[in-house]
Protein backbone atom coordinates (compact mmCIF):
# COMPACT_ATOMS: atom_id res chain seq x y z
CA UNK A 1 0.00 0.00 0.00
CA UNK A 2 2.82 2.35 0.91
CA UNK A 3 4.55 1.60 -2.38
CA UNK A 4 1.40 2.39 -4.32
CA UNK A 5 1.01 5.69 -2.48
CA UNK A 6 4.64 6.49 -3.18
CA UNK A 7 4.27 5.74 -6.89
CA UNK A 8 1.08 7.80 -7.10
CA UNK A 9 2.74 10.72 -5.35
CA UNK A 10 5.71 10.53 -7.70
CA UNK A 11 3.42 10.44 -10.75
CA UNK A 12 1.43 13.38 -9.42
CA UNK A 13 4.59 15.35 -8.90
CA UNK A 14 5.91 14.57 -12.37
CA UNK A 15 2.67 15.47 -14.11
CA UNK A 16 1.98 18.61 -12.09
CA UNK A 17 5.51 19.97 -12.35
CA UNK A 18 5.35 21.71 -15.67
CA UNK A 19 6.34 25.09 -17.08
CA UNK A 20 3.57 26.91 -18.85
CA UNK A 21 2.82 30.27 -20.44
CA UNK A 22 -0.54 31.99 -20.14
CA UNK A 23 -1.47 34.64 -22.70
CA UNK A 24 -3.67 37.23 -21.01
CA UNK A 25 -5.29 39.82 -23.23
CA UNK A 26 -8.51 41.35 -24.53
CA UNK A 27 -10.03 39.46 -27.43
CA UNK A 28 -13.17 38.90 -29.43
CA UNK A 29 -14.78 36.03 -27.55
CA UNK A 30 -17.45 34.01 -29.35
CA UNK A 31 -21.11 34.32 -28.42
CA UNK A 32 -22.70 30.97 -29.13
CA UNK A 33 -26.18 29.87 -29.93
CA UNK A 34 -27.14 26.24 -29.91
CA UNK A 35 -27.68 24.72 -33.34
CA UNK A 36 -31.38 24.07 -32.88
CA UNK A 37 -32.19 27.65 -31.88
CA UNK A 38 -29.97 29.02 -34.60
CA UNK A 39 -31.64 26.93 -37.27
CA UNK A 40 -35.09 28.03 -36.22
CA UNK A 41 -34.26 31.73 -35.96
CA UNK A 42 -35.20 32.89 -39.47
CA UNK A 43 -38.33 35.01 -39.15
CA UNK A 44 -40.32 37.45 -41.27
CA UNK A 45 -40.79 40.74 -39.45
CA UNK A 46 -42.19 44.18 -40.08
CA UNK A 47 -40.56 46.74 -42.34
CA UNK A 48 -37.47 48.58 -41.17
CA UNK A 49 -35.12 51.17 -42.56
CA UNK A 50 -32.32 50.21 -44.93
CA UNK A 51 -29.14 50.96 -43.02
CA UNK A 52 -26.27 48.73 -44.01
CA UNK A 53 -27.13 47.56 -47.48
CA UNK A 54 -24.74 45.34 -49.36
CA UNK A 55 -26.66 43.85 -52.24
CA UNK A 56 -29.77 44.24 -54.31
CA UNK A 57 -31.73 41.63 -56.20
CA UNK A 58 -34.74 41.60 -58.44
CA UNK A 59 -37.16 38.73 -58.92
CA UNK A 60 -40.38 39.14 -60.85
CA UNK A 61 -42.02 42.32 -59.52
CA UNK A 62 -40.06 42.26 -56.25
CA UNK A 63 -36.85 43.79 -55.05
CA UNK A 64 -34.72 42.37 -52.26
CA UNK A 65 -32.12 44.40 -50.41
CA UNK A 66 -29.66 42.55 -48.23
CA UNK A 67 -28.87 44.13 -44.88
CA UNK A 68 -25.37 42.95 -44.04
CA UNK A 69 -25.38 40.06 -41.57
CA UNK A 70 -28.97 40.76 -40.57
CA UNK A 71 -31.42 39.82 -43.28
CA UNK A 72 -33.33 40.84 -46.37
CA UNK A 73 -35.78 43.67 -47.06
CA UNK A 74 -38.70 42.51 -49.22
CA UNK A 75 -40.05 45.24 -51.51
CA UNK A 76 -42.98 45.15 -53.89
CA UNK A 77 -41.73 46.93 -57.02
CA UNK A 78 -44.81 46.43 -59.17
CA UNK A 79 -44.82 50.18 -59.62
CA UNK A 80 -41.19 51.34 -59.76
CA UNK A 81 -42.34 54.91 -59.24
CA UNK A 82 -43.80 53.93 -55.91
CA UNK A 83 -42.20 50.79 -54.46
CA UNK A 84 -43.75 49.37 -51.31
CA UNK A 85 -41.82 47.66 -48.52
CA UNK A 86 -43.39 44.38 -47.46
CA UNK A 87 -41.26 43.28 -44.54
CA UNK A 88 -37.88 42.15 -43.36
CA UNK A 89 -36.65 38.57 -43.32
CA UNK A 90 -34.35 38.18 -40.36
CA UNK A 91 -31.50 35.92 -41.41
CA UNK A 92 -28.49 35.88 -39.12
CA UNK A 93 -25.20 36.23 -40.99
CA UNK A 94 -26.92 36.86 -44.28
CA UNK A 95 -24.78 38.54 -46.91
CA UNK A 96 -26.64 37.70 -50.07
CA UNK A 97 -29.24 35.62 -51.78
CA UNK A 98 -30.51 34.14 -54.99
CA UNK A 99 -33.95 33.02 -56.10
CA UNK A 100 -34.94 30.36 -58.54
CA UNK A 101 -38.45 29.05 -59.08
CA UNK A 102 -39.80 30.75 -55.96
CA UNK A 103 -37.10 29.24 -53.78
CA UNK A 104 -34.85 31.77 -52.10
CA UNK A 105 -31.33 30.57 -51.27
CA UNK A 106 -29.57 32.54 -48.60
CA UNK A 107 -26.43 32.07 -46.57
CA UNK A 108 -27.29 31.78 -42.90
CA UNK A 109 -23.78 31.94 -41.40
CA UNK A 110 -22.69 28.33 -41.66
CA UNK A 111 -25.65 27.02 -43.67
CA UNK A 112 -27.45 27.64 -46.92
CA UNK A 113 -31.15 28.01 -46.12
CA UNK A 114 -33.89 27.39 -48.67
CA UNK A 115 -36.95 29.59 -48.24
CA UNK A 116 -40.18 29.22 -50.14
CA UNK A 117 -41.31 32.69 -51.31
CA UNK A 118 -44.28 31.60 -53.41
CA UNK A 119 -46.34 33.53 -50.90
CA UNK A 120 -44.18 36.61 -50.58
CA UNK A 121 -46.00 37.71 -47.45
CA UNK A 122 -45.22 34.46 -45.70
CA UNK A 123 -41.74 33.17 -46.54
CA UNK A 124 -41.12 29.74 -45.04
CA UNK A 125 -37.88 27.87 -44.47
CA UNK A 126 -38.27 24.51 -46.20
CA UNK A 127 -34.75 23.05 -46.20
CA UNK A 128 -31.12 23.62 -45.33
CA UNK A 129 -27.73 22.53 -46.45
CA UNK A 130 -25.95 22.44 -43.15
CA UNK A 131 -22.33 23.27 -42.33
CA UNK A 132 -21.44 24.41 -45.84
CA UNK A 133 -19.24 27.14 -44.36
CA UNK A 134 -18.30 25.84 -40.94
CA UNK A 135 -15.84 28.68 -40.39
CA UNK A 136 -18.06 31.59 -41.35
CA UNK A 137 -18.24 33.97 -38.46
CA UNK A 138 -19.69 37.46 -38.06
CA UNK A 139 -17.22 40.30 -37.74
CA UNK A 140 -16.00 41.26 -34.30
CA UNK A 141 -14.45 44.44 -33.02
CA UNK A 142 -11.43 45.60 -34.98
CA UNK A 143 -8.08 45.73 -33.23
CA UNK A 144 -8.52 42.54 -31.26
CA UNK A 145 -7.73 38.95 -31.94
CA UNK A 146 -10.40 36.33 -32.18
CA UNK A 147 -10.60 33.51 -29.73
CA UNK A 148 -10.79 30.26 -31.61
CA UNK A 149 -14.42 29.10 -31.61
CA UNK A 150 -15.42 25.68 -30.37
CA UNK A 151 -18.01 24.16 -32.74
CA UNK A 152 -19.16 21.86 -29.95
CA UNK A 153 -20.61 24.86 -28.15
CA UNK A 154 -22.83 25.93 -31.03
CA UNK A 155 -22.88 28.52 -33.78
CA UNK A 156 -20.93 31.74 -33.35
CA UNK A 157 -23.53 34.47 -33.74
CA UNK A 158 -21.40 37.34 -32.48
CA UNK A 159 -18.41 38.39 -30.45
CA UNK A 160 -17.86 40.28 -27.24
CA UNK A 161 -14.66 41.83 -26.02
CA UNK A 162 -13.41 40.06 -22.91
CA UNK A 163 -10.17 39.43 -21.15
CA UNK A 164 -9.05 35.92 -21.92
CA UNK A 165 -6.34 33.76 -20.46
CA UNK A 166 -5.17 30.76 -22.36
CA UNK A 167 -2.18 28.54 -22.30
CA UNK A 168 0.16 28.95 -25.22
CA UNK A 169 3.41 27.39 -26.24
CA UNK A 170 6.56 28.75 -24.72
CA UNK A 171 8.68 30.24 -27.44
CA UNK A 172 10.35 33.61 -27.53
CA UNK A 173 8.98 34.02 -31.04
CA UNK A 174 5.48 32.90 -30.28
CA UNK A 175 2.89 35.50 -31.24
CA UNK A 176 -0.46 34.18 -30.26
CA UNK A 177 -2.78 31.25 -30.47
CA UNK A 178 -5.65 33.26 -31.79
CA UNK A 179 -7.11 34.04 -35.13
CA UNK A 180 -6.10 37.22 -36.79
CA UNK A 181 -8.57 38.62 -39.25
CA UNK A 182 -6.87 36.93 -42.16
CA UNK A 183 -7.67 33.58 -40.63
CA UNK A 184 -11.32 34.24 -40.04
CA UNK A 185 -13.54 33.46 -42.95
CA UNK A 186 -16.10 36.18 -42.86
CA UNK A 187 -18.86 36.06 -45.41
CA UNK A 188 -19.14 39.72 -46.18
CA UNK A 189 -19.84 39.93 -49.85
CA UNK A 190 -23.14 39.96 -51.58
CA UNK A 191 -24.70 37.10 -53.44
CA UNK A 192 -25.99 37.50 -56.92
CA UNK A 193 -27.02 35.65 -59.99
CA UNK A 194 -26.60 36.23 -63.65
CA UNK A 195 -30.31 36.27 -64.24
CA UNK A 196 -30.97 32.89 -65.74
CA UNK A 197 -34.55 32.01 -66.65
CA UNK A 198 -36.86 31.93 -63.63
CA UNK A 199 -34.10 33.32 -61.46
CA UNK A 200 -33.39 36.49 -59.61
CA UNK A 201 -31.11 39.13 -61.07
CA UNK A 202 -28.44 40.89 -59.11
CA UNK A 203 -25.63 43.31 -59.41
CA UNK A 204 -22.00 42.73 -60.20
CA UNK A 205 -20.52 42.70 -56.70
CA UNK A 206 -21.23 39.12 -55.79
CA UNK A 207 -19.68 36.04 -54.35
CA UNK A 208 -22.49 33.72 -55.36
CA UNK A 209 -23.66 32.87 -58.83
CA UNK A 210 -26.55 30.81 -60.15
CA UNK A 211 -26.11 28.77 -63.31
CA UNK A 212 -28.76 26.25 -64.35
CA UNK A 213 -29.15 23.81 -61.47
CA UNK A 214 -26.11 24.93 -59.55
CA UNK A 215 -25.47 27.69 -57.09
CA UNK A 216 -21.81 28.68 -56.93
CA UNK A 217 -20.55 30.16 -53.72
CA UNK A 218 -17.12 31.65 -53.25
CA UNK A 219 -16.10 31.42 -49.63
CA UNK A 220 -12.58 32.18 -48.49
CA UNK A 221 -10.47 30.38 -51.12
CA UNK A 222 -13.04 27.69 -51.89
CA UNK A 223 -15.58 27.67 -54.68
CA UNK A 224 -18.60 25.61 -53.61
CA UNK A 225 -20.83 24.11 -56.28
CA UNK A 226 -24.23 23.39 -54.75
CA UNK A 227 -26.74 21.34 -56.68
CA UNK A 228 -30.18 22.95 -56.28
CA UNK A 229 -32.11 20.74 -58.71
CA UNK A 230 -34.01 19.43 -55.71
CA UNK A 231 -34.44 22.37 -53.32
CA UNK A 232 -35.53 20.01 -50.57
CA UNK A 233 -32.29 18.13 -50.78
CA UNK A 234 -29.33 20.33 -51.68
CA UNK A 235 -26.03 18.59 -52.30
CA UNK A 236 -22.53 19.75 -52.92
CA UNK A 237 -19.34 18.17 -54.17
CA UNK A 238 -15.81 18.83 -53.11
CA UNK A 239 -15.08 22.59 -53.12
CA UNK A 240 -12.63 23.81 -55.76
CA UNK A 241 -9.61 25.61 -54.36
CA UNK A 242 -8.99 28.99 -56.03
CA UNK A 243 -5.52 30.36 -55.46
CA UNK A 244 -6.50 34.01 -55.66
CA UNK A 245 -8.61 36.31 -53.54
CA UNK A 246 -11.92 36.16 -55.36
CA UNK A 247 -14.28 39.09 -54.76
CA UNK A 248 -17.02 38.66 -57.33
CA UNK A 249 -18.57 35.95 -59.47
CA UNK A 250 -20.51 36.45 -62.69
CA UNK A 251 -21.96 33.51 -64.61
CA UNK A 252 -22.26 33.90 -68.36
CA UNK A 253 -22.60 31.45 -71.22
CA UNK A 254 -21.76 28.44 -69.08
CA UNK A 255 -18.65 30.11 -67.74
CA UNK A 256 -17.91 31.68 -64.41
CA UNK A 257 -16.09 35.02 -64.47
CA UNK A 258 -14.26 35.81 -61.26
CA UNK A 259 -13.10 39.23 -60.24
CA UNK A 260 -10.06 38.74 -58.05
CA UNK A 261 -7.76 41.24 -56.38
CA UNK A 262 -5.08 40.48 -58.92
CA UNK A 263 -6.98 39.85 -62.13
CA UNK A 264 -9.96 38.27 -63.81
CA UNK A 265 -10.28 34.51 -64.02
CA UNK A 266 -12.57 32.43 -66.20
CA UNK A 267 -13.77 28.97 -65.21
CA UNK A 268 -15.69 26.60 -67.42
CA UNK A 269 -18.95 25.18 -66.03
CA UNK A 270 -19.08 22.35 -68.57
CA UNK A 271 -18.76 20.06 -65.59
CA UNK A 272 -21.03 21.92 -63.18
CA UNK A 273 -19.90 19.99 -60.14
CA UNK A 274 -16.27 20.79 -60.73
CA UNK A 275 -15.53 24.07 -62.54
CA UNK A 276 -12.27 24.10 -64.48
CA UNK A 277 -9.92 27.00 -65.00
CA UNK A 278 -9.91 28.38 -68.54
CA UNK A 279 -8.03 31.64 -68.57
CA UNK A 280 -6.76 34.56 -66.53
CA UNK A 281 -5.93 38.16 -67.18
CA UNK A 282 -3.75 39.80 -64.56
CA UNK A 283 -3.77 43.34 -63.23
CA UNK A 284 -2.27 45.11 -60.24
CA UNK A 285 -3.81 44.57 -56.83
CA UNK A 286 -7.25 46.18 -56.66
CA UNK A 287 -10.96 45.41 -56.38
CA UNK A 288 -12.60 44.49 -59.65
CA UNK A 289 -16.20 43.46 -60.30
CA UNK A 290 -16.82 42.04 -63.74
CA UNK A 291 -19.83 41.71 -66.05
CA UNK A 292 -19.96 40.08 -69.47
CA UNK A 293 -21.94 40.62 -72.62
CA UNK A 294 -21.21 38.98 -75.94
CA UNK A 295 -17.48 38.70 -76.54
CA UNK A 296 -16.51 41.32 -73.99
CA UNK A 297 -16.02 41.42 -70.28
CA UNK A 298 -16.18 44.79 -68.55
CA UNK A 299 -14.00 45.04 -65.49
CA UNK A 300 -13.77 47.98 -63.12
CA UNK A 301 -10.56 48.22 -61.11
CA UNK A 302 -10.73 50.22 -57.92
CA UNK A 303 -8.16 51.32 -55.38
CA UNK A 304 -8.57 52.41 -51.78
CA UNK A 305 -9.32 50.90 -48.35
CA UNK A 306 -8.86 47.16 -48.44
CA UNK A 307 -8.55 47.16 -52.20
CA UNK A 308 -5.08 48.77 -52.16
CA UNK A 309 -3.63 49.62 -55.55
CA UNK A 310 -3.47 53.00 -57.19
CA UNK A 311 -5.55 52.62 -60.29
CA UNK A 312 -9.19 53.37 -60.96
CA UNK A 313 -10.26 52.33 -64.39
CA UNK A 314 -12.59 50.41 -66.64
CA UNK A 315 -11.06 47.59 -68.65
CA UNK A 316 -12.68 46.01 -71.68
CA UNK A 317 -11.49 42.46 -72.22
CA UNK A 318 -12.04 40.28 -75.25
CA UNK A 319 -13.29 36.94 -73.91
CA UNK A 320 -14.32 35.40 -77.22
CA UNK A 321 -11.75 32.75 -76.39
CA UNK A 322 -12.16 32.18 -72.63
CA UNK A 323 -8.85 30.37 -72.53
CA UNK A 324 -7.09 33.48 -73.73
CA UNK A 325 -8.70 36.72 -72.51
CA UNK A 326 -7.13 39.80 -74.10
CA UNK A 327 -7.23 43.32 -72.69
CA UNK A 328 -8.54 45.55 -75.47
CA UNK A 329 -8.92 48.97 -73.89
CA UNK A 330 -8.80 50.83 -70.59
CA UNK A 331 -10.48 54.05 -69.45
CA UNK A 332 -9.71 56.13 -66.43
CA UNK A 333 -12.43 56.54 -63.78
CA UNK A 334 -12.70 58.07 -60.29
CA UNK A 335 -13.46 55.16 -57.95
CA UNK A 336 -15.51 52.56 -59.81
CA UNK A 337 -17.53 49.98 -57.92
CA UNK A 338 -20.23 47.84 -59.48
CA UNK A 339 -21.30 47.98 -63.08
CA UNK A 340 -23.96 46.63 -65.39
CA UNK A 341 -24.36 46.25 -69.11
CA UNK A 342 -27.60 46.15 -71.04
CA UNK A 343 -27.26 46.10 -74.81
CA UNK A 344 -25.78 49.36 -75.98
CA UNK A 345 -25.69 50.90 -72.52
CA UNK A 346 -23.02 50.43 -69.89
CA UNK A 347 -23.65 51.67 -66.36
CA UNK A 348 -20.76 52.24 -63.99
CA UNK A 349 -21.13 53.10 -60.31
CA UNK A 350 -18.20 55.48 -59.95
CA UNK A 351 -18.14 56.08 -56.21
CA UNK A 352 -18.51 59.72 -55.25
CA UNK A 353 -18.90 60.62 -58.92
CA UNK A 354 -22.20 58.80 -58.86
CA UNK A 355 -23.72 56.74 -61.64
CA UNK A 356 -22.21 57.10 -65.12
CA UNK A 357 -23.94 55.95 -68.27
CA UNK A 358 -21.88 55.12 -71.35
CA UNK A 359 -22.80 54.40 -74.94
CA UNK A 360 -21.71 50.82 -75.51
CA UNK A 361 -22.34 50.69 -79.25
CA UNK A 362 -18.64 50.02 -79.72
CA UNK A 363 -17.31 48.31 -76.56
CA UNK A 364 -13.71 49.10 -77.45
CA UNK A 365 -14.30 52.84 -77.02
CA UNK A 366 -17.12 52.68 -74.48
CA UNK A 367 -15.24 54.72 -71.89
CA UNK A 368 -14.96 57.66 -74.26
CA UNK A 369 -18.68 57.95 -74.73
CA UNK A 370 -20.19 59.16 -71.47
CA UNK A 371 -23.80 60.04 -72.20
CA UNK A 372 -25.12 60.91 -68.77
CA UNK A 373 -24.07 60.97 -65.13
CA UNK A 374 -25.88 61.24 -61.82
CA UNK A 375 -23.37 62.73 -59.44
CA UNK A 376 -25.75 63.40 -56.56
CA UNK A 377 -25.82 59.74 -55.55
CA UNK A 378 -22.97 57.60 -54.28
CA UNK A 379 -23.58 54.51 -56.33
CA UNK A 380 -22.34 51.10 -55.22
CA UNK A 381 -23.92 48.62 -57.62
CA UNK A 382 -26.56 48.43 -60.31
CA UNK A 383 -29.05 46.09 -61.92
CA UNK A 384 -29.96 47.16 -65.46
CA UNK A 385 -33.32 45.46 -65.95
CA UNK A 386 -35.16 46.15 -69.17
CA UNK A 387 -36.00 49.84 -69.14
CA UNK A 388 -35.21 50.13 -65.48
CA UNK A 389 -31.92 50.91 -63.73
CA UNK A 390 -31.97 49.83 -60.09
CA UNK A 391 -29.06 51.45 -58.30
CA UNK A 392 -27.79 50.53 -54.86
CA UNK A 393 -26.35 53.61 -53.18
CA UNK A 394 -25.15 54.72 -49.78
CA UNK A 395 -28.62 56.20 -49.26
CA UNK A 396 -30.69 53.20 -50.21
CA UNK A 397 -31.97 52.24 -53.61
CA UNK A 398 -32.66 54.60 -56.50
CA UNK A 399 -34.59 53.67 -59.60
CA UNK A 400 -34.39 55.28 -63.00
CA UNK A 401 -36.45 54.95 -66.15
CA UNK A 402 -34.10 54.17 -69.05
CA UNK A 403 -36.71 54.01 -71.81
CA UNK A 404 -34.84 56.87 -73.46
CA UNK A 405 -31.18 56.23 -72.66
CA UNK A 406 -30.33 59.76 -73.73
CA UNK A 407 -32.69 61.10 -71.14
CA UNK A 408 -32.79 58.78 -68.14
CA UNK A 409 -35.41 59.83 -65.63
CA UNK A 410 -35.41 59.45 -61.84
CA UNK A 411 -38.32 57.33 -60.60
CA UNK A 412 -38.01 56.64 -56.89
CA UNK A 413 -35.87 56.15 -53.85
CA UNK A 414 -36.21 53.39 -51.24
CA UNK A 415 -34.71 54.00 -47.80
CA UNK B 1 34.90 11.70 -8.67
CA UNK B 2 32.68 9.12 -6.99
CA UNK B 3 35.55 8.15 -4.69
CA UNK B 4 36.09 11.76 -3.67
CA UNK B 5 32.42 12.13 -2.85
CA UNK B 6 32.49 8.90 -0.86
CA UNK B 7 35.54 10.04 1.12
CA UNK B 8 33.94 13.40 1.88
CA UNK B 9 30.75 11.67 2.92
CA UNK B 10 32.58 9.29 5.25
CA UNK B 11 34.61 12.19 6.62
CA UNK B 12 31.49 14.16 7.40
CA UNK B 13 29.85 11.09 8.88
CA UNK B 14 32.84 10.59 11.13
CA UNK B 15 32.73 14.17 12.27
CA UNK B 16 29.07 13.88 13.05
CA UNK B 17 29.64 10.82 15.12
CA UNK B 18 32.07 12.74 17.34
CA UNK B 19 29.99 15.86 17.69
CA UNK B 20 27.71 16.75 20.55
CA UNK B 21 24.00 16.12 20.04
CA UNK B 22 22.67 19.55 21.05
CA UNK B 23 22.25 22.04 18.24
CA UNK B 24 22.64 25.14 20.34
CA UNK B 25 22.49 26.25 23.91
CA UNK B 26 21.13 29.71 23.05
CA UNK B 27 17.55 30.77 22.62
CA UNK B 28 18.52 32.72 19.50
CA UNK B 29 21.43 31.71 17.37
CA UNK B 30 22.61 32.88 13.98
CA UNK B 31 22.87 30.54 11.05
CA UNK B 32 23.99 30.91 7.46
CA UNK B 33 23.85 28.56 4.52
CA UNK B 34 25.10 28.17 0.99
CA UNK B 35 22.63 26.27 -1.16
CA UNK B 36 23.05 24.68 -4.53
CA UNK B 37 20.42 22.78 -6.35
CA UNK B 38 18.66 21.70 -9.47
CA UNK B 39 15.09 22.43 -10.45
CA UNK B 40 13.29 20.56 -13.20
CA UNK B 41 9.90 20.03 -14.81
CA UNK B 42 11.31 16.80 -16.25
CA UNK B 43 11.66 18.49 -19.66
CA UNK B 44 13.86 21.43 -18.75
CA UNK B 45 16.28 21.73 -15.85
CA UNK B 46 18.24 24.62 -14.34
CA UNK B 47 20.79 25.06 -11.60
CA UNK B 48 20.24 27.29 -8.63
CA UNK B 49 22.40 28.77 -5.91
CA UNK B 50 21.56 30.90 -2.89
CA UNK B 51 23.03 32.33 0.28
CA UNK B 52 20.85 32.72 3.34
CA UNK B 53 21.37 34.35 6.70
CA UNK B 54 19.02 33.95 9.59
CA UNK B 55 18.34 32.93 13.13
CA UNK B 56 17.38 29.80 14.98
CA UNK B 57 14.67 30.54 17.49
CA UNK B 58 13.73 28.35 20.41
CA UNK B 59 16.11 25.71 19.03
CA UNK B 60 13.44 24.66 16.56
CA UNK B 61 12.47 27.47 14.20
CA UNK B 62 14.74 29.02 11.63
CA UNK B 63 13.95 32.24 9.81
CA UNK B 64 16.33 33.38 7.09
CA UNK B 65 16.69 36.00 4.40
CA UNK B 66 18.16 34.77 1.15
CA UNK B 67 19.63 36.00 -2.10
CA UNK B 68 20.40 33.75 -5.01
CA UNK B 69 20.87 33.18 -8.67
CA UNK B 70 18.95 30.57 -10.59
CA UNK B 71 17.49 29.64 -13.92
CA UNK B 72 13.93 29.05 -14.95
CA UNK B 73 11.96 29.00 -18.19
CA UNK B 74 12.45 32.71 -18.89
CA UNK B 75 16.18 32.88 -18.18
CA UNK B 76 18.47 33.71 -15.30
CA UNK B 77 16.83 35.15 -12.20
CA UNK B 78 17.88 36.84 -9.01
CA UNK B 79 15.57 35.61 -6.24
CA UNK B 80 15.29 37.50 -2.95
CA UNK B 81 13.33 35.51 -0.44
CA UNK B 82 12.44 34.65 3.12
CA UNK B 83 12.81 31.09 4.29
CA UNK B 84 11.09 29.59 7.29
CA UNK B 85 12.24 26.23 8.54
CA UNK B 86 10.74 23.92 11.12
CA UNK B 87 12.98 21.34 12.75
CA UNK B 88 11.15 18.20 13.68
CA UNK B 89 13.59 17.33 16.46
CA UNK B 90 14.11 20.25 18.81
CA UNK B 91 17.68 21.26 19.40
CA UNK B 92 19.17 18.25 17.69
CA UNK B 93 22.05 18.34 15.31
CA UNK B 94 20.52 15.66 13.19
CA UNK B 95 16.95 16.36 12.37
CA UNK B 96 14.50 16.21 9.53
CA UNK B 97 12.86 19.50 8.63
CA UNK B 98 10.37 21.21 6.42
CA UNK B 99 10.87 24.66 5.01
CA UNK B 100 8.90 27.18 3.00
CA UNK B 101 10.27 30.03 0.90
CA UNK B 102 8.59 33.03 -0.60
CA UNK B 103 9.96 36.08 -2.30
CA UNK B 104 10.53 38.31 -5.28
CA UNK B 105 12.23 37.36 -8.47
CA UNK B 106 14.20 39.82 -10.55
CA UNK B 107 15.36 38.84 -14.05
CA UNK B 108 19.06 39.34 -14.54
CA UNK B 109 18.70 39.43 -18.31
CA UNK B 110 15.66 40.41 -20.34
CA UNK B 111 15.09 38.84 -23.71
CA UNK B 112 13.74 41.58 -25.99
CA UNK B 113 11.10 39.29 -27.45
CA UNK B 114 9.74 38.25 -24.06
CA UNK B 115 10.52 41.37 -22.01
CA UNK B 116 9.88 39.51 -18.78
CA UNK B 117 9.33 41.53 -15.62
CA UNK B 118 10.01 40.64 -12.00
CA UNK B 119 7.67 38.22 -10.31
CA UNK B 120 6.83 35.99 -7.41
CA UNK B 121 8.47 32.82 -6.26
CA UNK B 122 7.61 30.32 -3.56
CA UNK B 123 8.51 26.81 -2.59
CA UNK B 124 8.35 24.09 -0.01
CA UNK B 125 11.02 21.56 0.90
CA UNK B 126 11.36 18.53 3.08
CA UNK B 127 14.80 17.32 4.05
CA UNK B 128 17.36 16.34 6.61
CA UNK B 129 20.07 18.45 8.20
CA UNK B 130 23.11 17.28 10.03
CA UNK B 131 25.47 19.56 12.01
CA UNK B 132 28.50 17.36 12.19
CA UNK B 133 30.33 19.90 14.30
CA UNK B 134 29.30 22.79 16.49
CA UNK B 135 29.56 25.19 13.59
CA UNK B 136 29.27 23.31 10.30
CA UNK B 137 26.64 21.08 8.88
CA UNK B 138 24.99 19.93 5.70
CA UNK B 139 21.44 19.51 4.62
CA UNK B 140 19.71 17.84 1.74
CA UNK B 141 16.15 18.41 0.74
CA UNK B 142 13.63 17.88 -2.03
CA UNK B 143 10.53 19.87 -2.82
CA UNK B 144 8.48 22.03 -5.06
CA UNK B 145 9.20 25.45 -6.58
CA UNK B 146 6.86 27.92 -8.15
CA UNK B 147 7.63 31.02 -10.20
CA UNK B 148 5.24 33.50 -11.71
CA UNK B 149 6.44 36.30 -13.96
CA UNK B 150 4.76 38.64 -16.36
CA UNK B 151 6.07 39.65 -19.75
CA UNK B 152 4.96 41.76 -22.66
CA UNK B 153 5.99 39.76 -25.63
CA UNK B 154 7.33 41.64 -28.60
CA UNK B 155 7.14 40.41 -32.13
CA UNK B 156 7.86 42.19 -35.34
CA UNK B 157 4.23 41.71 -36.30
CA UNK B 158 3.25 44.09 -33.49
CA UNK B 159 5.74 46.65 -34.67
CA UNK B 160 4.13 46.84 -38.08
CA UNK B 161 0.56 46.38 -36.82
CA UNK B 162 0.55 48.08 -33.44
CA UNK B 163 -3.23 48.40 -33.42
CA UNK B 164 -3.51 44.77 -32.42
CA UNK B 165 -3.33 44.73 -28.63
CA UNK B 166 -1.01 41.96 -27.63
CA UNK B 167 -1.79 41.85 -23.92
CA UNK B 168 0.57 40.15 -21.51
CA UNK B 169 2.16 36.76 -21.10
CA UNK B 170 2.33 35.11 -17.71
CA UNK B 171 5.14 32.63 -17.30
CA UNK B 172 4.45 30.03 -14.66
CA UNK B 173 6.96 27.43 -13.63
CA UNK B 174 6.06 24.49 -11.44
CA UNK B 175 9.18 22.49 -10.80
CA UNK B 176 10.62 19.73 -8.70
CA UNK B 177 13.71 20.88 -6.82
CA UNK B 178 16.65 19.12 -5.13
CA UNK B 179 18.93 21.10 -2.84
CA UNK B 180 22.20 20.55 -1.08
CA UNK B 181 23.34 23.09 1.51
CA UNK B 182 26.34 23.83 3.64
CA UNK B 183 25.27 25.23 7.03
CA UNK B 184 27.28 27.50 9.28
CA UNK B 185 26.42 28.48 12.81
Amino acid sequence: MKNILLICSALLMITSCRDKVIHQHMANVPIYEDYESFRSSIAFEGVRAIENQMGIYSYNQYLFVVEENEGIHFIDNSNPSSPNKLGFLNVRGCTGMAIKNNKLYVNNLIDIAVIDVANIQQPTVIARLEDVFPQNYPLGEAGHYYQKPDPEKGVVIGWEIQEVKEEVENSPYYYGNLYQMDNVSVANESIATGGASGSSVAGSITKFALNNDHLYVMNDFNLHAINISNPMNLTQGEPVRIWRTVETLFPYDNHLYMGTTTGMMIYSLANPESPEHQGTIVHTTACDPVVVQGDYAYVTIRSGTTCMGEINQLDVVDVSNPANPILKSSFSLTNPHGLGVNGDVLFVCDGSDGLKVFDNTDPLVVGDHLTQSFSTIQAIDIIPLGNLAIVLTKDGVYQYDCTDVQNIQYLSQIQ
Amino acid sequence: MQRIILIIFLFLLGLSAQAQEMLTTKKFDFVSSINTGVNTDFYNSNFSMAVTNGVIMNQRYMLSLGLGIEGNQTGTQLPMFFEGKYLFLKNRKKTPFISVTSGYLQPLYRNYWQNVQGGFTAGAQIGFQNFFSDHVGISTSVGYRYWRQRGEQNYYYYDIMPFYGNGAYIYISNRFEVRLALLFK
